[in-house]
């Protein structure tokens, strides 16, 4: 499927990443940063690229894309608040099962426990490079970002983009 | 010790109104997630997909992720959702909707796949119909030759669901359903369906936002909404629906 989805970018795009006239550049990080990186910032932070939802129990998980997960009290639908933010870089996904929080750390699976009384973070448990690796926001990595053609030991943790002249 | 003790006593007032995410072996050990999702927990399993594949899990021992199955659901097109219902499994893709059975939960089995147009789609289930968006997304090629719809599938055979209604919609995404609600993203709108009959959706509201919808989850009467400025939520009951908080 990525060796298509490369043919197909090296062909259309003579191999820069430029669909519909935007570009992206992936955010890096080394493999022994991404492993330690996980963690519970104590204050909350104001959501900016919210992604994917999540309830469990009286509180709301949120995703923000690519950085990690807002922690919601929602005890009161009508004033939920922000208790904490999850550090997660690389973060899209999350699910809870057996009480333990499971999230996508870049290309890492990572299991997280919680407690949601003294807000603290503890990993448990990972599986390196579980998953395939971060897509640009077209549906691809391209080529010259692909493993071969960037530093050694880093992994995708995100996006950014830039405005192509395309 | 003097932490132990502090957690006990606090236990009492604290945990019983702030439980911890690791209290138990009770159905509140998983959660709900949105139609978007991407990972799903039953039992001691934990579901992912990923572009092409379908992979399982084994997390009964919580310090580790133990792969138990790998499967290659689609090779020209993009796994997208993953919903679960009962014993089986709904996965959206590009090209169409998967159902998969969990009699083996270490290794599901593919059941059938319904095909449509190649479009982007997350599918929801309810009794014997699922629902499923289809979107064109021109920031991806691979759903910009989409349409923009809302499908009604009967289930009830697993092995030959078949369609029982079509709906245009401008450009939906995520989609929730519980009783005779039904919750769709679509452009700039949240719209509201009634589906007391599913063979014959009829609109309630549509209400604009000040941003786009992403996805929801609709459960005990409460919608939550991920948009792109942040989060709502309404309750809804009847042909009520009251929006009661907003967070950035």
């Amino acid at each position: 499927m990525k060796k298509l989805l490369l043919l197909f970018a090296i062909v259309l795009f003579s191999g820069s990443d430029v669909y519909n006239g935007v570009s992206y550049i992936p955010m890096l990080m080394d493999r022994s940063q991404l492993e330690a990186s996980v963690q519970m910032v104590a204050s909350s932070m104001p959501i900016r690229t919210p992604g994917r939802i999540y309830v469990y129990q009286n509180w709301l998980l949120l995703v923000e894309q690519y950085k990690g997960i807002h922690l919601i009290d929602n005890t009161d639908p009508a004033h939920p608040v922000r208790k904490a933010f999850l550090r997660v870089p690389g973060c899209q996904s999350m699910a809870v099962g057996n009480g333990i929080l499971y999230v996508d750390n870049a290309v890492d699976l990572v299991g997280i426990k919680i407690d949601l009384g003294s807000l603290q973070a503890h990993e448990v448990a990972r599986n390196k490079k579980a998953l395939p690796e971060i897509n640009s926001p077209n549906g691809y990595v391209p080529w010259e970002f692909s493993r071969i053609n960037r530093p050694a030991n880093t992994e995708i943790v995100g996006w950014t983009n830039k405005t192509a002249i395309l | 010790m003097k932490k132990m003790i502090l957690l006990l006593a606090l236990s009492g007032i604290l945990f019983s109104c702030d439980p911890s995410f690791d209290n138990g072996s009770d159905s509140s050990s998983s959660g709900t997630g949105g139609s978007m999702a991407k990972f799903t927990c039953i039992g001691n399993h934990l579901y992912v997909v990923d572009e092409s594949y379908l992979q399982t899990f084994d997390i009964s021992d919580s310090t580790k992720i133990t792969r138990t199955s790998r499967i290659l659901s689609d090779w020209s097109n993009r796994i997208e959702t993953i919903f679960p219902k009962d014993s089986l499994l709904f996965l959206g893709s590009t090209s169409g909707m998967y159902i998969y059975n969990l009699k083996d939960p270490a290794t599901p089995k593919f059941v059938y796949l319904y095909t449509h147009v190649t479009s982007c789609d997350p599918v929801v289930v309810q009794g014997k119909y699922a629902y499923v968006t289809l979107r064109t997304d021109y920031d991806t090629w691979s759903c910009s030759r989409g349409v923009d719809q809302l499908e009604v599938i009967d289930i009830s055979k697993t092995n030959a669901p078949k369609n029982v209604g079509t709906y245009p919609m401008v450009n939906p995404r995520g989609l929730g359903i519980d009783g005779t609600h039904l919750f769709i993203c679509d452009g700039m709108d949240l719209l509201v369906m009634d589906a007391t009959d599913p063979l014959a959706l009829t609109e309630i509201k549509r209400m604009e936002l000040d941003g786009t919808p992403y996805d929801v989850i609709a459960k005990n009467g409460i919608l939550t909404l991920s948009y792109s400025l942040g989060l709502k939520q309404y309750s809804y009951s009847n042909d009520t629906i009251q929006e009661i908080s907003t967070i950035y």
